[in-house]
């Protein structure tokens, strides 16, 4: 379990995302499409690469097992997921 | 004789449960919980305030998608005399205003999300009034913001059953939405033939899918509250997560498309037993196979599975269908019988009624007068021995116990997740926004319908752009999930573009497998 408090910088070097890899890979595997060398960033909007809202479901159901969390009824709403910021922020808040 | 129906007023339903549990929830919203008593104190006030601000208004916007708003506000609305017309806060503001103008609507509603662009939404409409209850709302010169008085004295003004109860709008196909009004006559006709099917009290906990937009909600609120229980809401994400949901609200009643069934099916999402607490569930909107259905009832063990269907058109449901798990059914569950008042008529392709496999009919009670703009009336009445039917479009099977088998539609109408859309209308919009010939089609998938479109000739197009200004003007539920640009289309013999050739491309382009290139698509 990790703390969604860390903000490791990745590997490929770009340090300008506030969160860990684990978010950053957790996003990015729900992604259709998305190139591995474009930059995730905190307003890449979730819905125009292929976030529907089966994929938010799964995507909340993997974030809380791997930061040990549980997101209160009203973070599970299609606005949570409208960009990875937003999403992080619901991360980094849920407990 | 003709059925003449319920003369129940649509809010009397709730105040059945306000008398029989006041001081219970009616309603549930993520953690707050509103009592009875509680609700209708809010319909009330805001019922008060909108009246101050306008007089008795003749129709009413809710402005609101799952939040308080949206059904305290349908109650208030009702209170003050109006008809109710729901919009969703998400859709293109346009067409909200579309929408409005066309029902005439007086007043609006509206929850934080439909705040956000109120002045932009009421602007050159007959709106005079704009309720905000959650919060302050920026509104143009002339237009009121009644602020509420939780005390304010009111009563409902006098109505009749055949006063209009809610005006629902539904994807036209000549390129704009249709208004179909229903009466209080209408739904309370509805809802007195259901409300035994659910045999619900006081310790019931109905989940509620659909958005208020959509009148299969109106099978979640009114049941509920007509037998005291509690409305709890889904938001989109909630409802797809059954499990988790039945178990921490302790649902008992689920109601919802079997599309959305099939989608955790997909996944295998449902444990058998995992819904174990339900004891009705109830489904609707499109067919319903008989391989989601033991899916289904695989997990919500204890439970009866209903299986409803009707168009907005004849509120909500003219037809129900008590599955049984032990049957040796293939396909497709039935829809079943007519609902009590209800007469159904089916016509085969030479007209003539009583055919085992038609074209369906109906009349009765629950079946409106007609579309709020008569010129949608056309070709959607038959008047067969000097009597008025509803032609539904949906082609039926008679099954030799009598039992009704929905087939399909008779015109090009999809559903998509329980939504009617006519790619008709899609396809307008797209040729506006476009400038280009386009061609919209609903391609059959594993989960329902998904809907494509082409542009067709010219240059290529900026699809980023196109796809915006749709957004612009389409709810998300009409937007293609695929938008291609073909230069050369296939023209048929005659020398029309070959629709069919485009269909099959399309399911070829949707097979991942066959076509791994899906270029030029923008999801």
């Amino acid at each position: 379990m990790r703390s969604p408090t860390a903000n490791t910088p990745l590997a490929s070097g770009v340090v300008d995302q506030p969160w860990d890899e684990t978010f950053e890979e957790v996003v990015r595997a729900a992604l259709v499409e998305y190139p591995p060398d474009a930059p995730l960033e905190p307003g890449t909007p979730l819905p125009a690469h292929g976030v529907d809202s089966i994929a938010m479901v799964g995507l909340a159901m993997v974030l809380e097992s791997s930061y040990g969390v549980t997101f209160p009824a009203r973070a599970l709403v299609p606005a949570t997921f409208a960009t990875a910021g937003a999403l992080w922020d619901a991360v980094r808040t849920a407990n | 004789m003709a059925h003449p129906g319920s003369t129940r007023l649509l809010d009397d339903w709730f105040r059945d449960g306000l008398r029989r549990n006041p001081g219970g929830p009616a309603l549930r919203v993520f953690d707050r919980v509103l009592t009875y008593a509680e609700v209708d104190r809010s319909a009330t006030a805001w019922a008060a305030a909108i009246t101050s601000a306008v007089g008795r208004p003749t129709a009413v916007g809710v402005v609101a998608s799952k939040t308080p708003e949206a059904y305290i506000g349908f109650l208030a609305a009702l209170y003050a005399g109006a008809a109710v017309v729901p919009l969703h806060p998400e859709n293109p503001v346009r067409r909200n205003r579309s929408v409005l103008l066309a029902a005439g609507c007086q007043a609006v509603i509206v929850d934080p999300a439909g705040a956000a662009r109120t002045a932009e939404l009421v602007t050159g409409t007959a709106v005079a009034a704009v309720l905000a209850p959650s919060g302050p709302v920026d509104v143009p010169a002339g237009v009121a913001a009644p602020a509420v008085d939780a005390d304010a004295a009111f009563t409902p003004p006098d109505r009749s059953a055949d006063d209009l109860a809610y005006v629902l709008f539904t994807s036209g196909s000549t390129g704009r939405p249709k208004g179909v009004p229903i009466t209080h006559r209408n739904i309370s006709t509805f809802l007195e033939v259901s409300l035994p099917r659910y045999d619900a009290g006081t310790d019931d906990r109905f989940g509620q899918v659909h958005e208020t937009t959509f009148d299969l909600a109106l099978c979640d609120l009114f049941p509920a509250w007509a037998s005291g229980a509690c409305v709890c809401v889904l938001s989109s994400l909630q409802a797809l997560d059954p499990v988790r949901w039945v178990r921490e609200y302790g649902l008992t009643v689920w109601h919802s498309t079997p599309s959305l069934v099939r989608a955790l099916q997909l996944r295998d999402a449902l444990r058998p037993g995992s819904l174990a607490g339900l004891r009705h569930t109830g489904f609707s909107g499109e067919p319903l196979s008989v391989d989601t259905a033991r899916y289904w009832r695989r997990a919500a063990s204890g439970g009866v599975i209903d299986n409803l269907y009707g168009p907005t058109e004849a509120s909500v449901a003219v037809t129900a269908h008590r599955w049984d798990p032990d049957g040796d059914e293939v396909g497709d569950v039935p829809v079943g019988r007519a609902n009590d008042g209800t007469s159904l008529l089916v016509v085969d392709g030479a007209g003539n009624a009583g055919a085992e496999v038609g074209g369906l009919l109906v009349r009765g009670p629950q079946v409106f007068a007609g579309y709020l703009d008569p010129a949608d009336d056309a070709g959607r009445f038959a008047t067969r021995d000097g009597v008025r039917w509803y032609r539904t479009g949906d082609r039926v099977r008679v099954r030799p116990d009598g039992a009704l088998v929905h087939l399909g539609r008779e015109d090009d109408q999809v559903k998509v997740n329980g939504y009617r859309v006519e790619p008709g209308e899609v396809e307008v919009a797209l040729r506006e926004v476009a400038g280009v010939d386009a061609v919209a089609l609903a391609v059959p998938g594993g989960t329902g319908h998904v809907l494509v479109a082409y542009l067709l000739g010219g240059d290529e197009p900026d699809h980023l752009a196109v796809a915006r200004a749709l957004a612009d003007r389409l709810p998300a539920y009409m937007l293609p999930r695929h938008l291609w640009w073909w230069p050369e289309p296939p023209l048929s013999a005659h020398g029309k573009v070959d629709r069919t050739g485009l269909l099959a491309e399309a399911g070829r382009r949707l097979a991942p497998a066959v076509h791994p290139d899906r270029e030029g698509s923008r999801s």
